[in-house]
């Protein structure tokens, strides 16, 4: 690597640092807003060379997401930069994990229509659709996928998936779950099946929640950023998120799992998800014990032995299995 | 891009054909078959231009002219393709600076064969890939390194790194650029095992 002052400085190496600044001001979330991003596509909008040197930078950044598998859970207090040592350490546990993220980026391009797509527990798959959309399948995921002249439809089968649909009035994009439907309007969205609800968080853009059967528009429901949609059989309720909240939602993406005040039931239920060994509870009052961080989707160990730190529970490896209890 | 050539041969994807392509397609196109040939590019530009100076632009170049191109058509060949256009950019450019003698470029087609290109998503499994990339990470400038590891390996914002390396955060934007363009240097730009004979 030269630095640059060695090199003379050229038309190429600016529009590289515009680039590079671009690609990880977008990755600092906490001040990426829609005027930035306004900005960005204007950046880009104005010649293909800022294109193409951006495409580069932030394709780089994405191969190097993988990294984050060795990002170990931690209280913040803890976190620490990793030295070589630690860094190279962490490379040897997180081989498993990565051999499954490896998947992901693989099968980018066109599909034929009308198929199926699936993943198995612990698995994750992003898919390019021919129409520029992006479907990102979480563990025990499945959906069919077609493509028509006049409409694209998707139907969420089992499971959790991201979509980021590239909007197209005179082909709408439509995604059906269950009873209920969820038609674009220009959007980015993550549609999860949790056993009694469905559940769908609107990062960008809009959508129209609406109930299949239902011919009345006053059964639907438009969803704009920050929304989170819980819908049963009887009825939807929209809060409304954080981006943070939002954003931590996708943190399976990047093979983590993301909790704040979460009872130990509900993320335990949620590890169980991704295979690995299966939590159980032995103590319902143990359910109780709210918990904080992040932690690998494949890290049901590490979260044991942090359920024994902080809560002094005693943990018990049974058949397979870790039994947490007082 | 305003000499007159005509567009590179376009054999044209079946699949693709009577299609307008969407911009995102060529981006992800461009992602997963331009940029792993970066590394064989960049050694045919180094092997056949004598200022290296303008290897940077003459990359840039051409890749805008790659992406140019693809808006009409994806090419069959991406290999062909890029190789294609970076010779004849090379041969004009030579002509303009009459500095080169042409010959610096007909052994294209020789090496061009001869390089190998394993993509990440062909052959090296995501075992050799997390390697790499912890091989890329090491050879960053320290402050460099540093700022990136927190950012990209502990999830921290840019705030928290500003605070923990004590520079504010204009400078860790510095550090991060410089990560994010040195790693498109050697995960791109360089062959994945450098001891690989050529």
């Amino acid at each position: 690597m030269s630095a640059p002052e060695e090199q003379c400085v050229s038309d190429a190496m600016a529009i590289e640092m515009s680039a590079a600044d671009w690609v990880a001001d977008r990755r600092n979330a906490a001040e990426w807003t829609a005027e930035r991003q306004a900005e960005l596509d204007a950046w880009l909008a104005r010649s293909v060379a800022h294109r193409v040197a951006f495409l580069r930078i932030d394709a780089t950044w994405q191969r190097t997401d993988r990294l984050a598998a060795l990002r170990q859970p931690m209280r913040k207090a803890e976190a620490r930069p990793a030295s070589n040592r630690q860094l190279w350490s962490r490379i040897v546990a997180a081989l498993g994990l990565v051999a499954v993220i490896g998947v992901v980026g693989q099968n980018y391009f066109a599909r034929p229509a009308g198929q199926l797509i699936e993943t198995p527990k612990g698995g994750q798959e992003r898919l390019g659709l021919a129409d520029g959309s992006q479907i990102v399948l979480n563990t025990e995921s499945a959906v069919r996928v077609n493509l028509e002249a006049h409409k694209r439809s998707v139907e969420l089968l089992r499971g959790e998936a991201y979509f980021q649909v590239r909007h197209d009035a005179s082909r709408p994009f439509v995604v059906t779950v269950g009873g209920h439907r969820i038609v674009d309007l220009g959007t980015k969205f993550l549609v999860r099946m949790a056993p009694k609800s469905l559940q769908v968080a609107l990062l960008e853009g809009s959508a129209r929640l609406e109930n299949a059967n239902a011919t009345a528009k006053k059964d639907s429901v438009v969803l704009t950023p920050g929304d989170v949609a819980v819908a049963t059989n009887g009825a939807t309720h929209v809060t409304r998120k954080t981006d943070r909240e939002i954003s931590e939602r996708l943190a399976w993406q990047r093979g983590a799992i993301v909790f704040h005040n979460a009872r130990l039931a509900d993320a335990v239920a949620e590890f169980n998800r991704y295979g690995g060994p299966q939590l159980v509870i032995a103590d319902p009052q143990a359910g109780k014990l709210t918990i904080n961080g992040t932690f690998l989707t494949t890290g049901a160990e590490d979260f044991a032995a942090i359920t024994h730190e902080i809560f002094g529970l005693k943990t018990e490896h049974r058949d397979g299995r870790i039994v947490l209890s007082r | 891009m305003n000499e007159t050539m005509e567009p590179e041969p376009n054999e044209v994807d079946p699949r693709m054909q009577g299609a307008v392509i969407a911009a995102s397609e060529v981006d992800a196109w461009f992602v997963r078959e331009i940029l792993p040939l970066e590394a064989a590019l960049m050694q045919y530009l180094q092997h056949n231009w004598r200022n290296k100076s303008d290897i940077a632009d003459l990359r840039q170049d051409i890749y805008v002219q790659v992406y140019e191109s693809a808006l009409k058509g994806l090419p069959e060949s991406p290999k062909a393709f890029v190789f294609t256009i970076a010779r004849h950019l090379l041969i004009r450019r030579m002509r303009r600076e009459q500095i080169v003698p042409f010959e610096a470029v007909s052994d294209f087609d020789a090496l061009g064969a001869a390089i190998e290109t394993p993509g990440p998503e062909n052959s090296v499994i995501a075992r050799d890939e997390l390697r790499r990339l912890q091989g890329a990470v090491d050879r960053l400038p320290p402050r460099a390194r540093e700022a990136f590891v927190m950012q990209q390996v502990e999830g921290l914002s840019r705030r928290e790194i500003a605070q923990r390396m004590g520079v504010s955060e204009k400078t860790v934007k510095t550090h991060l650029r410089d990560a994010g363009r040195a790693l498109a240097n050697i995960l791109y730009g360089e062959h994945a095992d450098m001891r690989r004979p050529q």
